[in-house]
């Protein structure tokens, strides 16, 4: 097709006229790699490449398809392809595989392969495609002056710009970007005299700084919590703000079955609630100030136990220890640590100090941990400067006027750079100032020139994962507007004549020596074998100053703290125009589209404040108007403030000055200081007299004494809890929640269910409640976002959600966690009452929901005891008529049918893809093998919480699960059937703490 | 509730108010006159703009989608509902009048039964809007007729709406029949007195060649009585079908077996507050005081006063077997009803149906025309809450807590509220206007009746 000569028969005029359009369309549909033949001629790889050079051809940007001549052999127009490819975030690379239709990437999972996905993803990674396809996406490059915006060209930037290449006067700021590509490119930059530099709002530099401090060098920790008995977290998200989260959601849920016989125990001590505060055995709240006295409390007490040579230097004695319910946690701790040691795990946060990762590096080691539990990597660039040191450093070479031209990879200081280093005041003072980013955001807009970034579904990248492993990231469509890559830029200023996937092929040159070993590692989304190599440092004294709070400060309220933390949606603010992510309910408050200020019950109170009120926050000489929500289990004193919202320059869903969109959420980076980096004290809160209703998805009206007690009765019922020791007395305890008299029903079930039988089971022991279930059944199910207001109204549209209670005390509560999503009730009441028969019974037991029938009575959900089905009160898709917004429709599932206003929606368990894998197996007449259908969000759970399967296969897992004990039927009583059963939670006290929490409102409920 | 003493003293008196041609007249002047009283015009006006304004809202709701109303997740169902029930409700008092009462000879009824017929034909109407708008998808409704079609589509038989559809249409069905066959011979005097040429037309028309036979008559008395047979169980059936669409759900506080018997008795307490609601004005500004008499009135305002304390009773029932059948959900819901968010809502049902008709206990009282009206308005208000409480509170807390919420009605909702009753009383004053609003030739008859009776 190199050539293309006037066709005899013609399809489009287009071909006809064989226009210069015409031909450069045709001549990219073999682009890049695709016209090698594959070396193994598999079927799946033939397909992948087939596949590959569909998405790279780009034909749809111009809106005109070009037909093949010819169907390659197992190519299937409307059947979806798999590539594996790799998302980075926060300098992480995560394995995906993104499936694509007809050249079109519309769902991205985890790669079960690669060691920071294992199968898992977040509800960032699984909204990263709605990012690819938003019509608010920078278009093309473009010149600012004086802040006015005029429209430029990438010749003219080149020519301006890339051309002049590179030299001292240039300086680059990159975003943290672990691609060894980038790396490799950095050093031939600086090796030209450039000034490079890099910043990243949420970065792990106390960690680094932790380590240099316990061993003299910049090691990387690398926990086995698979292998763990005893974890205590110190403010450290394990499993939602770690880069390796996801890897240790599924090790950590590993060892929580327990029918297994020994479950490990997990206590978690922070300021806030997190999801691994959540899934803790023991929480204690404590300010995040407090969690360095903790530590050095926890060293005092252990070392002696374990005959270490003596504790950290400056460490306090135990006996400061004032609050009893405080003492006695610690006491446990240290208890249940020495006694497990080598089989333990002490974690801290990366918002806490250098001088707590160097305590917590100590601790393990003196447990024995090191070498079994807690392993140690090299870290990257072990010699750069703090993020924020570095950024410093720039602004200074900027105002010193050491800085010619200035080239912004990513990232959005303007935003996000600490208020106290004035880093847009220095920017103004650059002649040449240029940002390339995804989006045209504030940054962008105080730059002399933005050119567009490709998105990494768009670009060949590579990136490190957690533990070091190199992953690959390959293209899944031609960019759609025109963006160019981080590497194609860098390799531009370096005049190389290479293109991107050649740079990258040069960096692994030797790791990947020859073709073969190059499409494997293509194939895989990683390099086999590339994991970094473990390494041993030597434990140094660790010294630790103790000044300001301590814990005999535990009560103490008249200083308030507060402390930031990347938003689990947003993270610093770069998804701010994603609207799944702006919906989806956060992990606490279940607080939809915006942030508020955390504070303790108790906190608020002694403020005179309550959820909604606005208040004027103020510390470190900064204000900020931000609205409260009560937070149990909040420590007294702190106020949690989540980055990322109150974005300018986002775009029409996130906010945007431009579009006369008011920001969502206030932005509490105006707060955040190189001084004020992580937390800190001395805040005051003055009340404003505003009062906004915030737009939760639960608890939407306050709850009333009645109410509030009514839900404590009923926790224990809906989600089944018991004790490790109980359970191994009474193992089917969760069958006797509920005593109710026999059920009966007044006919006989209709279907016989012969064939399959869907199920699904859900291990309340496993969820942690991130929430990434629902975004990816979001994006698997084209569910529109709603919006704020009819948020406010009830009417979001999740599929499936994730329930959060809290019991016992409101100071120290419990937190439980239960997604919800159809139960797909044998006895349904849904389908008894629809009057035109849209939800009927399938004869493998699903509850079909026929859109086109649907007039939209409502009657269903009514009847619904779970309620779990979702009305379309408004058609979702009017933005769609604007051409602006066409592209929207891109990211849709050819699957599944979009939903007119009027009709009533819910849960399928992803029907499509039983289907699809019914059709394959009855083309082949095989078997469907258990696991070979994953439900979106089964396939998402990074904890493997949600099986689904046939329960008619008698080697079904989910049959195995669903005859286990502690398998219950949410609202069995009324006698639904429900084909998902949940298994109910086993905790781990430790026996001395067990009576207390006992006493916080455990206990049987008989209804 | 009446003797046999009291209807031979209240016959005397009105034989002694109306003699034949007076009744005749006093009935016909009001569709004849040139001009209807001045009132009249201010009403009409007054209610033909609301009922503007209700098919405004309804037109507005097509447009945008039903997210208009405030109705959300958990309380799918909200005022669109809780209005048809109520109107539904409203509709009853009209066919106990004019059937029941029939079949027992209750003859102080024929004052009052054209026009509480005429009310039930309109409360119907407006009930019957709101099945249909209050569906996503308005424009598709009749997918719930069982009628043949390319689509291979039928209804649903197991569930209560499509029970409603057959009850609501039955309904509407045999009261029109009913009030239009009733009507027949009155038509037929409007005609004969006519002195327009259109007038006659459209009377002759309408009176279907009714000549007032011997024939005609037996054939019209037979007919009545099957109908008023027919129409009969129907004053049980349709508020119990009604009320099936909650009581078969399982829904904490809908699902209760006392439902049937509660929605009748509540559907005939409001619908005859509605009845003196309306009679109250027409007899003043028509001049028909003399054939709706003091002695109608207050029979409905006992008969108020007696299904008021009927539903009274229900009220504690609910809560009694709420706590008697030991469902945890339920005793909440119940629980929660009276103490809970929506207590503001509750209270007032209290008030308004159980507490204010027990004034009737005082004939003085009872005999107050002020009086009787201001209680039958709040009785209606009553009735709108009930159903509002059933509705909105049921839904609003049901079995798992994360789904709580708090219906709060959208200005739509009020002005669909609102707007209904434009409707209602446009139908209302152009029935006034210009159909016999007594039934003449059975006030007659009872004359003639009571006439012979006294020469025996």
């Amino acid at each position: 097709m190199s050539q293309v000569k006037k066709p005899k028969f013609w399809r489009s005029l287009a071909e006809r006229e064989n226009t210069d359009e015409f031909r450069a369309n045709a001549q990219r549909e073999f682009f890049a790699k695709a016209d090698e033949g594959p070396t193994v001629p598999g079927r799946r790889r033939f397909l992948q490449l087939m596949g590959a050079g569909l998405a790279l051809s780009g034909c749809w940007q111009e809106d005109r398809l070009l037909p093949r001549t010819n169907r390659p052999e197992g190519l299937i127009p409307g059947k979806p392809v798999y590539f594996a490819t790799t998302m980075e975030l926060g300098g992480v690379g995560v394995g995906l595989l993104a499936r694509s239709y007809d050249g079109r990437p519309i769902k991205l999972e985890g790669n079960p392969e690669h060691t920071s996905s294992v199968g898992g993803s977040t509800s960032i990674q699984q909204a990263a495609v709605l990012e690819m396809y938003d019509p608010d996406r920078s278009k093309g490059a473009a010149r600012y002056s004086g802040g006015k915006r005029e429209s430029g060209t990438w010749a003219e930037f080149e020519e301006a710009f890339l051309k002049k290449g590179a030299d001292a006067t240039l300086a680059i700021l990159g975003d943290g970007s672990s691609s060894p590509t980038l790396a490799d490119l950095k050093r031939r930059l600086t090796a030209k005299g450039v000034q490079w530099f890099d910043y990243a709002p949420i970065n792990r530099d106390n960690e680094r700084a932790g380590a240099k401090a316990a061993f003299g060098e910049v090691v990387r920790t690398q926990l086995k919590l698979d292998q763990t008995d005893v974890i205590l977290t110190l403010d450290a998200d394990l499993f939602g703000a770690h880069p390796n989260g996801l890897a240790h959601s599924k090790a950590f849920a590993s060892r929580r079955s327990p029918e297994a016989g020994s479950m490990t125990r997990l206590y978690s001590i922070e300021s806030s609630f997190s999801a691994t505060g959540g899934a803790a055995d023991h929480r204690l709240p404590l300010r995040s100030q407090l969690i360095k006295a903790v530590a050095a409390y926890l060293d005092s007490a252990v070392s002696p136990q374990v005959s270490a040579e003596g504790t950290a230097q400056g460490a306090p004695a135990a006996k400061f220890l004032s609050d009893e319910h405080a003492k006695k946690f610690l006491e446990t701790v240290v208890k249940d640590l020495v006694e497990h040691r080598g089989r333990s795990v002490v974690v801290a946060g990366a918002n806490q100090p250098a001088e707590v990762h160097a305590l917590v590096h100590r601790l393990n080691s003196i447990l024995g941990n090191v070498g079994k539990t807690v392993l140690y990597t090299a870290e990257l660039e072990p010699e750069r400067e703090s993020y924020v040191a570095q950024l410093t450093k720039l602004v200074a070479a900027m105002n010193g006027g050491q800085v010619k031209s200035l080239l912004i990879l990513g990232g959005n200081p303007a935003y996000d750079a600490p208020a106290d280093v004035g880093f847009a005041a220095a920017l103004a003072k650059v002649p040449t100032s240029v940002h390339a980013s995804v989006y045209e955001d504030e940054t962008s807009q105080l730059c002399s020139w933005h050119v567009p970034l490709a998105h990494w579904l768009e670009a060949w990248g590579d990136s490190l994962a957690w533990d070091g492993t190199v992953s690959l990231a390959q293209p899944l469509i031609a960019p759609l507007y025109d963006g160019r890559s981080a590497i194609e830029l860098c390799g531009a200023l370096l005049g190389e004549k290479l293109d991107a996937l050649a740079l990258i092929k040069r960096t692994h040159e030797e790791r990947l020596a020859g073709d073969a070993l190059w499409r494997r590692a293509i194939h895989d989304g990683y390099v086999q074998g590339s994991e970094a190599k473990l390494v041993t440092p030597t434990l140094k004294d660790v010294t630790v100053s103790l000044q300001g709070p301590d814990l005999g400060g535990v009560e103490a309220e008249q200083d308030l703290e507060v402390s930031f933390a990347a938003d689990s949606k947003l993270y610093d603010g770069r998804y701010a125009n994603l609207g799944w992510l702006q919906e989806l309910p956060d992990l606490i408050g279940k607080l939809t589209w915006e942030n508020a200020a955390l504070i303790a019950p108790s906190t608020a109170k002694a403020l005179g404040v309550t959820d909604g009120d606005v208040i004027s926050l103020t510390v470190g000489g900064a204000s900020l108007e931000i609205p409260v929500l009560q937070a149990p289990g909040q420590a007294k004193g702190s106020v949690r403030l989540a980055l990322g919202y109150g974005r300018t320059a986002a775009g029409q869903i996130g906010g945007s000055k431009a579009h006369g969109v008011a920001p969502v959420g206030a932005n509490t980076y105006t707060l955040r200081s190189s001084k004020l980096w992580d937390f800190g004290g001395g805040a005051s809160v003055k009340k404003t007299g505003k009062w906004t209703k915030l737009a939760t998805t639960q608890d939407k009206h306050s709850i009333d004494q009645l109410g509030g007690d009514e839900i404590q009765e009923r926790i224990p019922v809906l989600i089944r809890e018991a004790t490790l020791a109980e359970y191994k007395k009474t193992p089917d305890f969760a069958k006797h929640k509920v005593h109710h008299p026999p059920l009966l029903s007044l006919w006989k079930p209709p279907v016989s269910y012969e064939g399959h039988r869907w199920g699904m089971t859900i291990d309340l022991n496993k969820c942690v409640g991130c929430g990434t279930c629902t975004v990816a059944c979001q994006a698997e199910n084209n569910i529109p976002t709603v919006g704020k207001e009819r948020v406010l109204f009830g009417r979001e549209l999740h599929w499936i959600r994730v329930d959060r209670y809290y019991k016992g005390d409101p100071e120290n509560p419990g937190m439980a966690q239960q997604p919800l999503t159809c139960h797909q009730c044998e006895n349904a009441p849904c389908e008894q009452v629809c009057p035109v028969g849209a939800t009927m019974h399938s004869h493998e037991g699903l509850n079909d929901m026929t859109y086109n029938r649907c007039i939209g009575t409502r009657y269903c959900a009514n009847n619904c005891p779970y309620k779990v089905r979702r009305f379309n009160y408004f058609n979702y898709h009017m933005d769609m008529k604007d051409d602006a917004n066409k592209v929207k429709g891109m990211v849709y599932n050819p699957e599944v049918t979009v939903r007119f206003r009027g009709v009533m929606e819910k849960c399928t368990f992803c029907v499509q893809r039983i289907q699809n894998v019914k059709i394959d197996a009855k083309n082949h007449r095989r078997k469907i093998e258990d696991g070979e259908i994953k439900t979106a969000c089964q396939q998402a759970c990074p904890s493997d919480a949600i099986v689904f399967g046939d329960l008619n296969d008698p080697g079904a897992k989910v049959r195995e699960l669903q005859n286990k004990e502690r398998a219950y039927a949410l609202l069995g009583q009324l006698n639904t059937h429900p084909r998902l059963l949940y298994l109910a939670k086993v905790t781990n006290p430790h026996p001395d703490l067990e009576q207390k929490q006992e006493g916080e409102g455990h206990g049987g409920h008989h209804g | 509730m009446t003797t046999a003493a009291d209807v031979k003293q209240f016959n005397t008196q009105l034989e002694a108010d109306n003699p034949f041609a007076q009744i005749t007249e006093n009935v016909c002047r009001v569709a004849e006159a040139p001009k209807p009283p001045k009132a009249w015009y201010i009403s009409f006006a007054i209610s033909s703009t609301v009922m503007l304004a209700f098919f405004s809202s309804i037109g507005f709701v097509f447009w945008e989608g039903i997210g208009a109303w405030g109705n959300m997740s958990p309380v799918f169902w909200g005022f669109p509902i809780v209005n048809f029930v109520f109107w539904v409700g409203i509709g009853h008092a009209g066919t106990l009048i004019s059937a029941v009462l029939y079949l027992f000879r209750q003859d102080w009824r024929t004052g009052i039964n054209r026009f509480a017929e005429a009310m039930t034909i309109f409360a119907v109407i407006c009930a019957a809007i709101f099945p249909g708008i209050h569906i996503g998808r308005p424009w598709l409704p009749y997918w719930m007729f069982p009628i043949p079609n390319q689509m291979s589509m039928w209804p649903q038989f197991r569930s209560p709406l499509e029970w409603d559809v057959f009850a609501v249409s039955t309904y509407a069905t045999v009261s029109i029949l009913f009030w239009y066959m009733g009507m027949i011979p009155d038509l037929a005097t409007l005609r004969d007195r006519s002195r327009s040429t259109v007038r006659r037309l459209v009377y002759g028309l309408f009176s279907m060649g009714w000549r007032g036979s011997s024939r005609q008559w037996h054939r019209y008395e037979k007919a009545y009585q099957i109908l008023a047979a027919l129409a009969t169980p129907l004053v049980l059936s349709v508020h119990s079908v009604v009320s099936f669409d909650f009581a078969t759900a399982q829904l904490p506080g809908w699902h209760t077996t006392i439902f049937p018997p509660y929605f009748v008795a509540g559907a005939i307490f409001g619908g005859f507050a509605m009845v003196v609601v309306l009679a109250v004005p027409a007899r003043q500004f028509f001049g028909l005081k003399r054939i709706i008499s003091m002695r109608h009135l207050e029979n409905m305002c006992i008969i108020m006063l007696v299904t008021g304390t009927l539903v009274g009773y229900a009220y504690m029932m609910e809560f009694f077997i709420a706590w008697y059948g030991g469902v945890p959900e339920e005793s909440f819901t119940f629980i929660n009803r009276a103490f809970g968010p929506y207590a503001w809502a509750y209270w007032t049902m209290i008030s308004c149906n159980v507490l204010a008709p027990q004034l009737f206990w005082f004939r003085k009282l009872r005999r107050s025309i002020p009086v009787m009206f201001i209680i039958a308005v709040f009785v209606n208000v009553g009735m709108w809450f009930e159903r509002f409480v059933i509705v909105c509170t049921s839904l609003s807390r049901d079995f798992i807590p994360s789904n709580w919420g708090y219906f709060i009605p959208t200005k739509v909702d009020f002005i669909t509220l609102i707007g209904s009753f434009g409707l209602f009383f446009t139908l209302f004053l152009l029935f006034c206007r210009y159909l016999p609003m007594v039934a003449m030739s059975e006030v007659k008859a009872i004359h003639y009746n009571h006439h012979m009776h006294h020469h025996h």
